[in-house]
């Protein structure tokens, strides 16, 4: 068997799974098989991992155990998301994930190989904060400072998905990211206020 | 969590093929992982379904809905046809967890989730469905616990889309060419102390199908927190509405029993009155714990809004 | 000395009070002063940090060779542990156990594993085979005071008794008597970063880095756990996720400071979601028996608690009935307190200790008491309560809230939703005091430096000691660089009470005050262009009062078909003295209330009785309010000047969050038309009341 290279490998087991078996398309159609050709095991000791991280490329050598989270924080240099509740509870841990917020406590580093990560490290450009990051500064949405970088995640995908949130739709969209200094009433000042500068300018 | 190998399956038949007694397949992980690190499960080989495309998609036509079973519970949610054609699909998708969850969570884990029951979800509490010989809820803290179905076990069936499911008569599809009509999927402790599926060992789920009919649907659930938390109770409604009349008219309910509780109403008047007769009947038999009697009054609720919701909603 | 006038207190109720103060230092502020920054809004000068995830906390500390700590807990709420055999894991380096030792509780420490990475430490944890005998244990107060003992000694501690005046005297002139029990749940502070520290010895002693809400204390007991001399124990907490109180004790600092030594590598001590519910700290839970006496005109005659609490396996009850006495002024009033011993985790102070337990059973029955003499509770509590500021307040805030659309009679409404409006008074010290210091550099290049050996662990006060600077000094309060959270710096103190802003900030206008001094003094003369000079927060002088005062009045939605509740709008009267940085302080009581509203509705610490174990040391059952359960907060900053030291200001940390739950309940009972007497306020027991289970 060939040693995996990167992630890419994956799509050469891909492109011979199918093309052995015949699948039939999703949809309309079923689908079934029987046991066919064992795709190669990786570890249990360490094995190469490579993570797009705000743009750049993030090679580390990990267990299969090791989450996205701590692949981020203990054997990376991003040590803004934060390890909370380790069950995707709370929102501490978020990151985007293809641009949409994730759990990355509950997601094993190597399931994110090959798909862009933005962490908050990731949203201000050249110095300069981004609307969102500016909102919750102006507005003072945090205290401790322990949820914000999840919680200005979620807020720049709230917005992306939803330009212009009322309160309700607001206090949905980060109903995953929990503060316990209990900042909600100026996040949510912060978001609308974020909301109204992006849609003023957009090319942001 | 506990070392483990890592196996990509590229397609089903790889994933089959990867299968070994102590290997666990792995969607979302929302659950799987959850179980490892609380020391409940300890797979020596996680089997990743989520590189398999044949698996993902919803599609939608004048038969009905098929739903891949790595279909996420945002993907249902947002689905502009799915929300049209089956609401209490799309709303119980909608109302779990968080939104980082649901991005990743699967419609297949979703159905296929391990009881919440703390009791299980702790290692040091060797429980009937742990292959122990004591059920703690029972006497214990039982607030969360089952009102139906409890002499035994006393777990509620986690998953809010089951719910929405069985009250839209989905049918699950599995690898082996199987297809399981979701009122036979979900066993009860008596039937499998030690599983909440009829899934075979190994076998995959592939795909869900609901058959598109007349009927309207609707869900509900109440909780202690508006924040996602789980539900008290939570009630998925479905029936063809003729004028003011419910035909076929039939409510799930979540988070009473160890299986979706599904009862059946035929044709009934959408009126308060009648509403709550049925209601009523349907919690006759409820056998509530000592913590847990708030429920009955849940569920009469819940029955009496989630079928009150199907005459009020216009097309 | 100087004799000065001062003009205190607050609109519409201003007097003059003559203080003495040192006539070198600067000159206090008072009602009539005007000022360029204080009191109005500032963003936090460290904003940028704490936004791109600059901002390193504890947890996120790394050190060249760093190793991990994993500790392992009992998982019974007594037993004695036997044997304890940690598997032979590649990785890891380091194993200490204590066998023979009795836990008390379900999260009492048992060993601890050192290994190269998290995982193998986890790793080498959940696979250690302990032999545990299992003692009986009773983890509910009921259990305690009523079962068979479990503790050497009795599970009952002594009881303490204080009174004034004749209560049997009072019971007698009361035209309504009326004997309630209020329970309140045990909360778990659930700061979002654990109880996490690294630490990392070098040729000088040891660094630890650690959440902690002293670093000063922390590095007294470091110190001394490592019999180190002073000067070899640096603490570091620049910035801290949370502490409500419970990051006192430097347990986990000096954990990983004794193993770095032993192991001669920098150690790290993550706790996780599980340790820190069970063992890292709570809210006591209180049994209160309230009998109390009030005649036609709305007077209270007598008053008696006879209330329980629990301070887990190590006593001390959190004293719920420390409200008492100084909330209203009672002539005739007695108190007895009786701390149970539990198999729990062991209670750390949490904001504002024993007040949202004592002010909920207090305010709860003064409604009650109105009720029942058919008076307005507004009017009965300004009655009974003297504080000239509360009683402007009670009217600022029933004006905001709209007192008079409370349901009347209660639980009248039509319909299965109900509404309610209910009103809670609050009380609270923090005036700070001595010692604390601060160091003030002007660098050649005119710019300035403040160093304070405090800690800011989300109040602002980082700000706020610009914002004090920068008046002193005519700048803008970004022009003033502050370092903060390092033992190295100028004694600062812990951050506990509600001390910190009074104690530091008038110790920072001396600096600057002397600042301005030596800089027209030396002008460009100094050596190197850079002066430094030292300010030290004098003795407080006359005050207008001793404390602040606030209320809260609250609305809420109740479903009587579900027994849920929703509370739709928190009005919060919030006096602090005088206000440095209006929109942190707006935080401060937002946060203040929302935890209220937390306590009074969600959050329970539930602790099995068959195992004793938490059940729900997590955070999907252990439930803290979210986004979709915060109400629209009206925050009236109500200023008091107050005098006392040279700002003029009291602290604000924990006042806000005393009224909320019971201001949510006296709410509650006002919609239905039923009182709920246990926190928290959760569907079963709403539907209980109404009698619909």
């Amino acid at each position: 068997m060939d040693k995996q290279k990167d992630g890419i490998s994956r799509r050469t087991f891909l492109k011979s799974g199918a093309a052995a078996i015949g699948m039939a398309a999703a949809g309309a159609g079923r689908v079934s098989a029987e046991a066919g050709e064992a795709p190669e095991a990786l570890g249990p000791g360490p094995v190469p991992c490579a993570l797009s991280v705000n743009g750049r490329e993030v090679r580390i050598e990990i267990e299969p155990r090791v989450t996205l989270l701590r692949a981020l924080r203990h054997y990376s240099d991003y040590t803004g998301p934060k390890e909370i509740c380790d069950r995707g509870a709370c929102g501490g841990c978020t990151v985007l994930l293809d641009g949409k917020p994730v759990a990355s406590c509950m997601m094993l580093a190597l399931d994110a190989q090959g798909r862009p990560i933005t962490t908050v490290e990731g949203l201000a450009r050249d110095g300069k904060l981004h609307p969102v990051q500016e909102a919750f500064k102006t507005c003072d949405a945090y205290q401790c400072g322990y949820c914000t970088p999840g919680m200005l995640l979620s807020t720049v995908a709230l917005l992306k998905e939803n330009p212009a949130p009322s309160l309700d739709e607001i206090k949905r969209g980060l109903e995953g990211n929990l503060c316990r200094c209990a900042a909600y009433n100026h996040i949510f000042d912060a978001v609308q206020m974020a909301a109204k500068k992006m849609s003023a300018s957009p090319a942001k | 969590m506990n070392r483990f190998e890592y196996v990509a399956a590229p397609d089903v038949g790889g994933a089959l093929a990867a299968r070994r007694p102590d290997a666990a397949f792995k969607a979302g992980g929302m659950d799987l992982l959850d179980l490892m690190k609380s020391s409940i499960r300890a797979p020596g080989r996680l089997v990743n379904l989520l590189t398999i495309d044949e698996l993902k998609g919803i599609d939608v036509d004048t038969s009905g809905a098929t739903i891949g079973a790595l279909a996420t519970l945002a993907e249902i949610a947002d689905h502009p046809d799915l929300a049209r054609m089956f609401p209490a699909l799309a709303l119980a998708a909608g109302h779990a967890a968080t939104p980082q969850v649901r991005n990743v969570a699967t419609i297949g884990g979703n159905i296929l989730q391990r009881p919440r029951c703390w009791y299980f979800r702790m290692a040091q509490y060797p429980c009937l469905k742990k292959g122990g010989d004591t059920c703690f809820a029972m006497d214990g803290e039982n607030k969360y616990h089952a009102i139906f179905e409890n002499s035994l076990c006393a777990m509620v069936h986690p998953s809010n889309t089951a719910v929405a499911l069985l009250a839209l008569d989905a049918v699950v599809r599995t690898a082996g060419s199987g297809e399981i009509p979701i009122r036979k999927f979900f066993v009860t402790p008596d039937q499998d102390i030690l599983r909440e599926s009829a899934l075979a060992e190994g076998e995959l789920v592939t795909q869900l199908f609901i058959p598109a009919t007349g009927a309207r649907s609707h869900y509900l659930e109440f909780r202690e927190r508006q924040s996602f938390d789980w539900a008290l109770v939570s009630a998925a409604a479905a029936a063809e509405l003729e004028g003011q009349t419910l035909n076929n008219a039939r409510v799930v309910l979540g988070s009473v029993a160890p299986i979706p509780w599904r009862i059946d109403l035929g044709e009934i008047a959408a009126t308060d009155e009648a509403l709550d007769r049925a209601a009523d009947e349907a919690v006759r038999g409820a056998t509530p714990l000592a913590k847990n009697k708030y429920k009955v009054q849940l569920a009469r609720t819940a029955i009496r809004r989630s079928l009150r919701e199907l005459a009020r909603a216009t097309e | 000395m100087a004799r000065l006038r001062l003009k205190v207190g607050f609109v519409g109720g201003y007097e003059e009070i003559e203080v003495d103060v040192p006539d070198d230092g600067p000159v206090p502020w008072d009602a009539d002063s005007k000022l360029a920054v204080v009191s109005k809004s500032h963003p936090r000068i460290n904003a940028a940090d704490i936004l791109t995830g600059r901002a390193r906390f504890a947890t996120d500390i790394k050190r060249r060779g760093m190793l991990y700590a994993k500790i392992l807990r009992c998982p019974y709420g007594h037993a004695k542990v036997g044997r304890v055999t940690v598997p032979d894991i590649a990785g890891v380096r380091h194993v200490e156990k204590k066998e023979g030792k009795e836990c008390f509780f379900a999260g009492d420490d048992v060993a601890i594993v050192v290994a190269d990475t998290q995982e193998i430490a986890e790793e080498a944890g959940r696979r250690a085979e302990v032999d545990y005998e299992i003692l009986p244990h009773a983890v509910t107060m009921e259990d305690a005071i009523e079962g068979p003992g479990v503790f050497r000694g009795g599970n009952r501690m002594r009881a303490q008794t204080r009174d004034e005046g004749d209560v049997d005297q009072g019971l007698k002139e009361a035209a309504v008597v009326l004997e309630r029990t209020y329970k309140t749940q045990a909360q778990t502070h659930s700061c979002l970063e654990p109880h996490s520290a690294v630490a990392e010895f070098n040729s000088g002693g040891v660094t630890v880095w650690t959440s902690t809400q002293s670093v000063q204390g922390n590095r007294e007991q470091i110190t001394e756990a490592l019999d180190l001399s002073a000067g070899q124990v640096r603490v570091i907490a620049e910035y801290v996720g949370g502490g409500f109180g419970s990051k006192f004790g430097a347990q986990s600092g000096a954990t990983v400071a004794e193993l770095s030594r032993k192991l001669d590598a920098p150690v790290k001590l993550l706790p996780d979601r599980a340790e820190e519910h069970a063992a890292n700290g709570n809210r006591p839970p209180s049994i209160q028996k309230v009998k109390a006496g009030i005649r036609k005109d709305g007077v209270v005659t007598a008053w008696i608690v006879d209330s329980y609490g629990s301070g887990g396996y190590a006593g001390g009850g959190g004293g719920p009935a420390n409200p008492l006495k100084y909330l209203y002024p009672f002539t005739n009033w007695r108190k007895t307190h009786v701390d149970v011993r539990i198999n729990g985790g062991a209670a750390l102070p949490f904001r504002a200790p024993g007040h949202p337990q004592g002010v909920f059973a207090i305010e709860s029955m003064i409604d009650e008491l109105a009720a029942r003499v058919g008076m307005d509770p507004l009017e009965v509590r300004k009655k009974n309560d003297t504080s000239p500021v509360r009683r402007a307040q009670f009217d600022a805030g029933a004006k905001r809230i709209g007192w008079s659309r409370r349901a009347q009679p209660t639980g009248s409404e039509q319909g299965p939703l109900k509404h309610g409006i209910g009103m809670a008074g609050a009380t609270w010290g923090g005036q700070g005091g001595p010692p604390a210091e601060i160091t003030a550099v002007r660098h050649a290049d005119g710019t300035f430096e403040f160093h304070s050996g405090a800690q800011d662990i989300g109040t602002g006060i980082r700000t706020a000691i610009a914002v004090i600077a920068a008046e002193e000094l005519g700048v803008r309060p970004a022009d003033i660089k502050v370092k903060i959270g390092d033992s190295d710096l100028p004694y600062g103190p812990g951050s506990g009470g509600s001390v910190t802003a009074p104690s530091v900030l008038p110790a920072v206008r001396e600096a600057a005050h002397k600042l301005k001094q030596e800089i027209a003094k030396q002008g460009a003369g100094a050596p190197g262009g850079k002066i430094t000079v030292t300010g030290s927060r004098p003795e407080d002088f006359r005050r207008y009062r001793g404390g602040v005062a606030g209320c809260q009045f609250a609305e809420v939605e109740v479903d009587t078909e579900t027994g849920m509740v929703r509370v739709l709008k928190v009005v919060a009267v919030q006096d602090c003295g005088r206000i440095v940085n209006r929109l942190t302080a707006e935080s401060q009581i937002q946060g203040g209330v929302l935890q209220g509203i937390s306590y009074a509705l969600f959050e329970e610490r539930v602790l099995d009785r068959q195992k004793g174990a938490m059940l729900n040391a997590d955070f999907l059952n252990y439930k803290i309010l979210g986004p979709r359960d915060t109400p629209d907060i009206d925050v009236v900053l109500f200023e008091v000047s107050n005098a006392g030291n040279t700002v003029g200001l009291l602290g604000l940390g924990e006042p806000p969050t005393v009224p909320t739950a019971a201001a949510v309940a006296n709410a509650v009972a006002n919609a239905i038309g039923a009182r709920i007497y246990e926190l928290p306020i959760t569907p079963d027991k709403v539907l209980g009341a109404l009698n619909k289970i």
